[in-house]
């Protein structure tokens, strides 16, 4: 269930209640410019997307369940694709694989089936595992989840064939689902 | 294909990187397998978590209330015509200035953001609903134009204002006809004596007294005009 919180955030903001924002705001601005940050490398530019992170998320909340969305899910995973948007308009290639970000932010897809106890436990699962993985396996998924880079465009700038990037990205997936698994979770 | 390379199809199209023949044919799959569609949640969910493992960074004081601005103005649709007529003609030559100072700046403003600031703008002052005020008539003065369309937002165009001092920026406000305390809009610069601010978000102009610009410390939080430049009434 979405924490009783988030839940009356989402259920003013839907009532159009700009007071909501300033709550969202203090609760996730932090996360939400962090994880931009690490895309853009650019204050400016981070501030410009989070700013337009929110506008989004403004007029998109009607779109979004207050009973079981995930809201947090939700606005990183905006506020993400915002920033590889951006990247993607800096290497002129907006169209190529854009019409799959915007699905991707469809709230339905961000549907809480856990106790916020049980998410915690499975972040911190993941966020041991990413120390576990090797340079090579942090290297490419920098590229692919912070940068929005194809595994093509990973061979091309790595200057390593396509059929090695492919292995490093599945092995270093797996290692994160697998310790998912392991602390409880279902990714697999 | 197994099914961890499913998973991992999954993934990487949650991620929007799946290229080509790929994306099509899992696209295809996605739409009659429920198994996937499972699959993507909670792949979606995977890479959130991967997200939110970002070292966490304070941002600036200065952005939370840039952002909350944009909002801070926002309320019903006021009903009142306003006797504004719409300088269609002026309306053009502006959006075409901006579009060619846009056009002189570095690359990295000419992002998506910059373009997607463009579009708002663009979208008001192409409005038929679009009402135009314009205020300090003298040229060597601050002057220049407010758009106001009571659903998109609004645009002030000010040209004629000096360099701000080192550490200083330009700062915009909306003045309350209730005498309550002038609202933050945003910080701006004005490259070449012109400033622009954007409000995107609905505004009840009956209730709105004027537009004003002040000079404010860059890096301090801004609680009313320090330097106030000019007040352009809106009514």
């Amino acid at each position: 269930m979405l924490a009783s919180n988030d839940q009356e955030i989402v259920r003013r903001l839907k009532q159009r209640d700009t007071s909501a924002m300033a709550e969202l705001y203090d609760k996730y601005g932090g996360l939400l410019y962090s994880v931009i940050l690490r895309s853009v490398n650019n204050q400016a530019t981070a501030e410009d997307l989070v700013q337009e992170t929110f506008l989004r998320i403004w007029n998109r909340i009607q779109t979004f369940d207050t009973e079981r969305g995930r809201l947090e899910g939700w606005i990183v995973t905006i506020a993400r694709n915002r920033a590889i948007d951006y990247l993607r308009s800096l290497r002129s290639q907006p169209g190529e694989c854009s019409t799959t970000l915007e699905d991707l932010e469809h709230s339905s897809l961000f549907v809480t089936r856990e106790t916020e106890a049980d998410r915690l436990t499975r972040r911190n699962a993941v966020g041991t595992a990413l120390e576990r993985l090797s340079e090579e396996q942090r290297e490419v998924l920098e590229l692919t989840h912070f940068q929005g880079l194809t595994q093509t465009e990973i061979a091309e700038k790595l200057h390593k064939p396509l059929g090695t990037v492919k292995s490093l990205v599945r092995s270093a997936l797996k290692v994160l689902r697998t310790s998912v698994v392991e602390a409880g979770g279902a990714a697999r | 294909m197994t099914p961890d390379e499913h998973t991992d199809l999954c993934e990487l199209y949650a991620l929007g990187v799946l290229e080509g023949d790929e994306r099509s044919d899992f696209e295809r799959h996605l739409a009659g397998c429920t198994d996937c569609r499972a699959g993507l949640e909670k792949a979606v969910e995977l890479n959130e978590m991967i997200f939110g493992s970002s070292p966490k960074l304070e941002p600036s004081a200065q952005l939370r209330r840039r952002v909350l601005a944009g909002f801070g103005v926002q309320s019903k649709t006021s009903n009142r015509a306003l006797n504004w007529g719409l300088g269609l003609a002026l309306a053009a030559s502006l959006l075409l200035g901006f579009v060619a100072w846009q056009t002189e700046r570095s690359e990295v403003t000419k992002s998506g953001t910059e373009l997607s600031r463009l579009r708002e703008i663009q979208q008001i002052l192409q409005s038929p609903s679009t009402k135009q005020v314009t205020f300090g008539p003298q040229p060597a003065a601050p002057h220049g134009s407010i758009f106001v369309h009571e659903k998109l937002g609004m645009i002030l165009i000010a040209d004629g204002l000096a360099t701000p001092p080192p550490g200083w920026t330009y700062e915009s406000w909306v003045v309350p006809k209730d005498g309550s305390a002038p609202i933050p809009i945003e910080a701006f610069r004005a490259p070449d004596g012109r400033g622009i601010s954007l409000v995107r978000s609905e505004l009840r102009v009956d209730q709105l007294k004027a537009v004003a610009v002040s000079l404010e410390l860059a890096d301090a939080p801004v609680k009313k005009p320090t330097k106030l430049v000019f007040a352009a009434p809106l009514g």
